[in-house]
């Protein structure tokens, strides 16, 4: 009987022994984190690192290749070897794996996969981001994955896509967005979209412009495309951006590390990162009076450094509160730091319809647009009317054969679009304007006309990532890209 | 631990017969090996029972025969010596030890002391004096090139800074390769040591808070043979420390005291020229321009960076300037004794570290206290503890512009810090360019630095960066004896300490990665503790006639691990010079929480048959938190094996040549845990960032971010395993004048966990899985020699020799290589096929077919568009050789640590030469033509310009050239010691006077890596080797000490 006693006791200790041991190792759960956020925070943070990435490394790379700014320093610091076109696998590794996909594409994804059932309206906002962002993706690198991305640990090598069909694609997507944004809804964004505020309207015409400029991409190679698909698009009455306050760009904070990320490079890389002569001496010869906004003054006059070139001359402008907000006490840091990062403004989205109208033979209504681009972005850079119409009258009209008046728009478009990223990069592949030469010390013959793939994605999906060399990058890579 | 048994044989007493008193010999017993003096041995006269035991100083008198008779001297583990008196009343006997009698005794895991013929492995022991004979502050470098397998790498020669410690190579991936330390039984940590690339300064592993003097020895467990009882975290190895402890008995108290002082100074500095002045191309450049190629130095006149006219001078020693001598005091108070049933030690010691940079300081204070009682004749309770604060004060280093060695170790040849004002009378430092002013009027009077670096002097006053670390490390424990061959203990302690730092970045200081400009102050305070709990029964009997031993050895672990950090940085210093966190705008808090938990149970049966075969069989099991609840029970063995053939074969046994002979072979798999909370996947707070520096701190705009992780959890996890095999034999030549310790091992880690990249376009970056394999084989070779040995005289050698080749062998299908460590370019890998932490950078582009460089039609080089491997960091084999000569008082020893391989990447390096610093730069009138090939395939002609040559070359980013092979020689300990002759105190209280020099890397011979001391690293103790990146050079150090027994 004791003995019994005591093997009961012994066995019903062990079982507690078990038990309890197991209770006692289930602190496996992370306490400083969360596996299941609220959608607006998802949303916040996403769009945030949309417009912060969108003026950081992609920037950078568009920017400099399409001369709008210039590396500077010492041969080797990055914004020079970028500007030398000397932009490696590794480079691109931060950019496409934590910017593009890690970031914005995957929290994205998570937020549409969130809300689709109940709160379609953030789903239709995340499906609206994605398309902008799958477009730049296309338009930097060509062919990227799409139709087996983001599927998350059920497939981690996902097949590349045809930039072609991405395109393709994203224009579904689109459309089932701006369905999703007039659904009913049970949550729906107001000050966490940092955007629009939680406009379903504004969305619809962001999404609808985005349309409009991924189709003047069909321009020149395949017009009919652009032609038949962009009347269909305006017949269908849009809505689209109507004005400054429609553009796509988000706003940041005057406070440390909440600035914009244009800023945020300057402040901490004075002296890397200059604009050109190419954009600087092109305003300087029309008198632009854009200037005062975009240039800091250099010895009282305006003036870029040359593309590429490598010794740093401090006589020279920054870029301005036009990038960069209020000016205290101006150079790398006198700066408010809270200008918007411009994604796809309303002045893009007139010239995009000056090309279309210029391209189908409607001159009049191209040069209204022309007008309206130019004026658009006069406005937002606050230059006075008076100014406004001065430069309006001598740079204004288009005139000349097709060409000129083409030339005239990208050219314009080019200055307009001073701090958004790919798209003026974009705008150069297809018309080849502005007539640029490669940059002094260049590495490759010509300026690139793609991004390298980053090096990890290659070594994680090698059976699927495009093959690409150096010699590559100066060649014709993207659906929509003539090539020379 | 033959002190140890002499020192207990003093108490034993010999019962001597009464005997013809005729007459007394006297005289002293010692020991050959320093001089000391050996109590408690046997003296006897040949032939009869009559004799005597040596005292407490090793003196003995004995009654003898009127005339002749033989004595006999004799203690265990000794060589007895017979000696004919003949009419002699002195007579003074040196015992050597005897190698066939005394088999060394070691502490192995979980405390056990073994004597090393019984065990099948391989264990290293280091005792106190090993340990302090070069003067260091960190307990990782006291081991440095002392042990065959073990691999100690520095970072820098900042004050505190960290130094991993490798043993046999690496068996893990992203987790730690750092052994566990344990401290009397209680496993603490030695974790901190990981350096920021840019941020922060080159931070302290953790085990510098332990006080080197109250080590009594050091056991390095290598293998996982050795370290099993230990599990998991033991997979690297473990270093068991034992404190140092009162002896029981009657014997008097003893106090130790001693004090030293060392001096440091850096230890290599570049080869400089001094023609040519800042500036580029040949123009002098006053502002923004880190270059020295500028004009030639001839004292005309320019117009400096603040618009000043000053006669351009050349500045031999303007780096050297900016380094100050480093001193170091060291001082300990000891307390130490026992009576019958109890001992008791207890110490003060405090140290004072200044470094090679002004106000750079550590200051150290240890109190311990060890005792134990015997409560009963069977209940034995001790208490061992000890409480440490370290402080230290230290500048910020790094890939970052606060550091002040960021470029000053390429100061312009031209320039002097010391002619120019550091800080404005507001506070703030300012630079040209700074406004935007244009240069022409921007070089004013107000810029005190000439560049976009902090001024360093400006950098090392208000860039401060404090820590303070307030630490417990103790245990209790109860031992009962329940029959004489059966102990029940139970030991538990904390390892707790909280480590509270004050980090701030000057208003203007334009380095750190929140503070650009505006200044920033960051409060943090660490918490750490870990609770370990051990219940362990042991079983100790012989059977058949004492020839069948049986050891057994059960019990359990529970362990605890808990952080806590907390803090929060403020932006924007509104009021310079106040230091208060609310003297800023924006404040961005943080705090993070962990916890992890580990129960163990484990049995170690050991066997022997006449003590020449054994046989070991462990086994343990271990559940951790870090597993998902089905999948974190695991089980892993060890077999362990050994035979002594001079005491099993017959014609071995007794011959002259070999004394000792052992062979021992081992098999052991280990498991090793997740990293904590890995099983699932987490959002966390958003903060996009581009590797440049900008990035986005939420809350944002008035609201919070949550962003999905990159790195997809993996609920599936189970731990990975090292398998290691090792066979090795212990031989000892000539009484052990000659000693030879082989050992070979092979590990094979498998279900490596670690973050597997994959495709990011799946939406993660990262995936935590059980996958990847990886292998380290190698050699290990000790070697112990006394060459010569007579009239008091002794030379001894003691060698180690060690070659371990580390290779990944499988990551991921289809992943190939994982980045370990550094930046974009250059990086360290983990690549398929290749060593360890693999230097991966950029190389040049290269005619295809005959592998020349591929010069441009402008002369110039390019780089490739794929970054390459470009170097293996790990040696090819190491060695230490230590020589030591000892006459009467006197010893001298000294230890060369010698480095064959180990690629170094040096931004130092590159540098130097691509901005014209460096000697090699100076020869500038020459024609500089790149050896290459042109596109067409003709040899290159086109000349260029000196500077366009070094910049390709050696030019930011350009990691071909400047790796280098960092094998070296050094004197890595040079120490002479001196012990007063004790006669001059014979009258005093003072009862032994140790008086010496010291002395740690006081030459170097590094012939393949020019400039700098290649013994760097810039992440410090981390699995990420071979990176210089503007580290501060290494030091060697020098002093003086004295220690004092009452």
């Amino acid at each position: 009987m004791k003995k019994r006693t005591y093997k009961i006791i012994g066995f019903a200790a062990l079982l507690f022994l078990v038990s309890a041991c197991d209770e006692f190792l289930n602190v496996n759960v992370n306490p400083n984190s969360t596996t299941a956020p609220p959608a607006k925070t998802i949303l916040a943070g996403v769009t945030t690192e949309i417009a912060f990435h969108m003026g950081s490394d992609i920037h950078r790379f568009s920017s400099e290749w399409v001369q709008q700014f210039t590396g500077g320093g010492n041969s080797g610091t990055q914004t020079v070897e970028y500007g030398h076109y000397n932009v490696t696998a590794t480079d691109l590794n931060n950019c496409w794996r934590g910017g593009v996909w890690g970031d914005a594409l995957s929290d994205l994804q998570k937020l549409r996969d969130l809300t689709q059932e109940k709160s379609p309206r953030y789903a239709g906002i995340a499906k609206i981001c994605q398309a902008f962002m799958f477009s730049i993706a296309v338009d930097a690198w060509g062919d990227i994955p799409f139709s087996e991305a983001l599927q998350y640990d059920k497939n981690v090598r996902p097949k590349f896509d045809k930039s072609s069909d991405v395109y393709t694609a994203l224009f579904a997507l689109i459309d089932s967005g701006i369905a999703d944004l007039s659904a009913t809804t049970q949550l729906f964004p107001t000050a966490d979209d940092l955007i629009y505020g939680g406009s379903a309207t504004l969305w619809t015409k962001f999404a609808n412009t985005l349309k409009l400029r991924m189709l003047i991409k069909y321009y020149p190679t395949n017009s009919t495309f652009a032609d038949t698909q962009i009347a269909a698009l305006l017949a269908s009455g849009g809505p689209f951006m109507t004005a400054n306050a429609d553009q796509f760009q988000m706003g940041f904070d005057v406070l440390t590390n909440r600035t914009n990320a244009i800023d945020q490079f300057e402040r901490q890389r004075a002296n890397q990162f200059w604009p050109t002569t190419t954009l600087v001496d092109m305003m300087n010869l029309s008198n632009d009076p854009r200037r005062p906004f975009f240039f800091s003054l250099a010895a009282g006059v305006y003036s870029g450094m040359a593309p590429g070139i490598i010794i740093t001359n401090p006589a020279t402008s920054r870029h301005h509160v036009y990038l960069r907000g209020a000016v205290s006490t101006g150079g790398p840091t006198g700066y408010a730091g809270d200008a918007p990062q411009r994604m796809l403004t309303f002045a893009e989205h007139n010239f995009n319809l000056a090309e279309y109208y210029l391209r189908t033979g409607q001159p009049a209504l191209a040069q209204t647009a022309f007008t309206n681009g130019i004026t658009a972005n006069m406005d937002d850079a606050t230059v006075t009317a008076a100014n406004r119409n001065t430069y309006l009258s001598s740079k204004g009209t288009l005139s000349g054969t097709f060409a000129t008046a083409l030339q005239q728009i990208i050219t314009e478009k080019y200055i307009a679009n001073f701090g958004v990223a790919v798209q003026p990069w974009s705008d150069w592949r297809r018309t080849g304007f502005p007539v640029l030469v490669p940059a002094i010390g260049a590495v490759l013959p010509k300026i690139p006309r793609i991004l390298p793939y980053s090096d990890i994605e290659r070594t994680t999906n090698p059976d699927n990532t495009p093959a690409r060399e150096t010699t590559d990058l100066i060649k014709s890579n993207v659906f929509w890209d003539p090539g020379v | 631990m033959k002190k140890f048994l002499l020192v207990c044989f003093t108490f034993v007493f010999a019962l001597s017969t009464a005997w013809a008193q005729e007459r007394v010999v006297s005289g002293k017993v010692t020991s050959p090996e320093d001089g000391s003096t050996l109590p408690g041995v046997n003296v006897v006269l040949k032939g009869t029972t009559n004799g005597t035991v040596t005292d407490a100083d090793g003196n003995y008198k004995l009654n003898v025969p009127a005339a002749g008779g033989t004595v006999v001297f004799s203690f265990i583990g000794m060589q007895t010596q017979e000696i004919s008196i003949g009419d002699r009343a002195v007579v003074d006997v040196q015992l050597g030890t005897d190698i066939k009698q005394l088999s060394e005794v070691v502490v192995t895991a979980m405390g056990v002391p073994r004597e090393t013929k019984s065990l099948g492995y391989s264990v290293t022991s280091i005792d106190n004096q090993q340990l302090t004979a070069g003067r260091t502050t960190n307990i990782a470098n006291a081991l440095t090139a002392k042990i065959a397998g073990v691999r100690i790498q520095g970072s820098n020669g900042m004050v505190g800074s960290s130094s991993s410690i490798f043993i046999r190579g690496q068996t893990t991936f992203t987790g730690t390769n750092q052994p566990l330390f344990v401290v009397d039984g209680i496993p603490i940590d030695n974790g901190g040591g990981a350096n920021a690339l840019q941020s922060g300064v080159s931070n302290s592993n953790r085990g510098i808070d332990l006080n080197q003097d109250d080590i009594e020895t050091m056991s390095i467990l290598k293998g996982p043979s050795a370290a099993v009882l230990y599990g998991s975290r033991a997979a690297a190895g473990a270093i068991i420390i034992t404190t140092k402890k009162g002896a029981k008995g009657k014997g008097k108290n003893t106090v130790n005291f001693s004090s030293g002082v060392t001096f440091s100074e850096v230890n290599r500095f570049p080869d400089y020229q001094n023609v040519y002045g800042q500036g580029q191309y040949g123009v002098f450049n006053p502002a923004n321009d880190v270059n020295s190629w500028g004009p030639k130095i001839a004292g005309q006149n320019v117009t400096n960076f603040r618009g000043q006219q000053e006669a351009l001078t050349s500045y031999p020693n303007n780096v050297k300037n900016l380094f100050h001598q480093g001193r170091t005091f060291q001082n300990n108070v000891s307390f130490s004794g026992g009576s019958d049933k109890s001992t008791y030690y207890v110490s003060y010691g405090n140290l004072h570290d200044m470094g090679i940079l002004p106000n750079n300081e550590l200051t150290r204070n240890n109190f311990t206290f060890n005792g134990s009682t015997q409560l009963t004749d069977r209940l034995k309770a001790t208490v061992n503890a000890t409480y440490t604060n370290t402080r230290t004060a230290r500048t910020q280093q790094g890939n970052q512009r606060s550091n002040p060695f960021f470029s000053n170790w390429i100061l312009p040849r031209s320039f002097d810090w010391y002619n120019y004002p550091y800080v404005l009378p507001d506070g703030t430092q300012r630079s040209p360019g700074q406004t935007g002013l244009p240069t022409a009027t921007d070089l004013t009077t107000q810029n005190t630095a000439y560049g976009p670096d902090d001024n360093p002097f400006f950098s090392e006053k208000f860039n401060t960066s404090n820590e303070e670390v307030n630490r417990i490390i103790g245990n209790i424990s109860l031992s009962y004896d329940i029959k004489p061959w059966l102990t029940a203990s139970y030991r538990i302690g904390t390892d707790s300490y909280s480590q509270e730092f004050k980090v701030i970045n000057a208003k203007t200081a334009k380095g750190g990665s929140a503070a650009s400009l505006t200044g920033a102050i960051q409060d943090e305070i660490f918490n750490r503790s870990e609770l370990s709990s051990y219940a362990t029964m042991t079983f100790n009997k012989r059977f058949m006639d004492n020839n069948f031993g049986v050891r057994a050895f059960v019990g359990n672990e529970i362990n605890q691990r808990k952080t806590r950090d907390n803090g929060a940085t403020g932006t924007d210093i509104q009021i310079i010079g106040l230091n208060n966190i609310t003297n800023t705008l924006n404040f961005s808090p943080f705090g993070t929480i962990s916890k992890q938990r580990l129960i163990g149970v484990f049995a170690d049966i050991s066997l022997d048959w006449k003590n020449s075969i054994f046989l070991g069989l462990t086994g343990r099991n271990d559940w951790s938190s870090t597993f998902g609840p089905q999948r974190r029970s695991y089980f892993y063995p060890a077999i362990t094996t050994s035979v002594v053939l001079t005491e099993l074969v017959p014609f071995l046994q007794d011959n002259n040549v070999l004394s000792f002979a052992k062979i021992r072979a081992n098999y052991a798999s280990v498991g090793r845990e997740a990293g904590i909370y890995s099983t699932d996947t987490y959002y966390s707070r958003t903060g996009p960032a581009d590797g440049f520096g900008p990035s986005i701190l939420f809350p944002f705009r008035g609201q919070l971010g949550q962003t999905l992780n990159n790195t997809g959890g993996n609920a599936a996890l189970a731990p990975e395993f090292n398998d290691n095999m090792e066979v090795g034999a212990d031989l000892r030549f000539f009484n052990g004048k000659f000693t030879i310790d082989v050992n070979y091992f092979k590990n094979n880690s498998r279900d490596i966990i670690f973050a597997v990249p994959v495709a990011a376009a799946s939406g993660f970056t990262n995936q935590q899985k059980n996958i990847g394999t990886s292998e380290s084989k190698g050699w290990e070779i000790a070697i112990g020699a006394t060459p010569y040995q007579a009239n008091g005289f002794r030379w001894d050698i003691s060698a180690n020799w060690t070659k371990i080749v580390t290779k990944v062998t499988s990551l991921a299908p289809g992943v190939t290589q994982v980045t370990l460590g550094g930046f974009t370019t250059p990086s360290t890998r983990l690549i398929v096929g290749q060593p360890y932490s693999t230097l991966f950078g950029s190389v040049f582009q290269r005619e295809a077919t005959t592998g020349k460089l591929l010069v441009d039609s402008n002369g110039r080089l390019q780089t490739a568009l794929d970054n390459q491997i470009i170097g293996n960091p790990n040696p090819l084999w190491y060695a230490g050789i230590t020589n030591t000569f000892s006459y009467k008082g006197i010893s001298v020893s000294a230890l060369l640590d010698i480095r064959y391989g180990g690629d170094i990447y040096s931004r130092n390096v590159s540098d130097v030469e691509n901005n014209g610093a460096g000697a090699d730069t100076q020869d500038r009138e020459k024609a500089y033509i790149h050896d290459g090939v042109l596109a067409d395939g003709t040899k290159n002609n086109i000349q260029i310009h000196a500077q366009d040559y070094f910049k390709d070359l050696y030019g930011f980013g350009r990691g071909q050239f400047v790796v280098f092979d960092g094998s070296w020689v050094r004197l890595r300990e040079l120490s002479i010691n001196y012990s007063l002759p004790q006669r001059l105190f014979q009258k005093t209280f003072i009862g032994r006077v140790d008086v010496g020099l010291t002395g740690r890397n006081l030459w170097l011979y590094a012939p393949n890596t020019p400039h700098i001391d290649p013994e760097v690293n810039a992440q410090g103790q981390s699995n990420s080797q071979g990176l210089e990146f503007n580290g501060l050079p290494q030091t060697r150090t020098y002093g003086a000490l004295i220690k004092v027994t009452f």
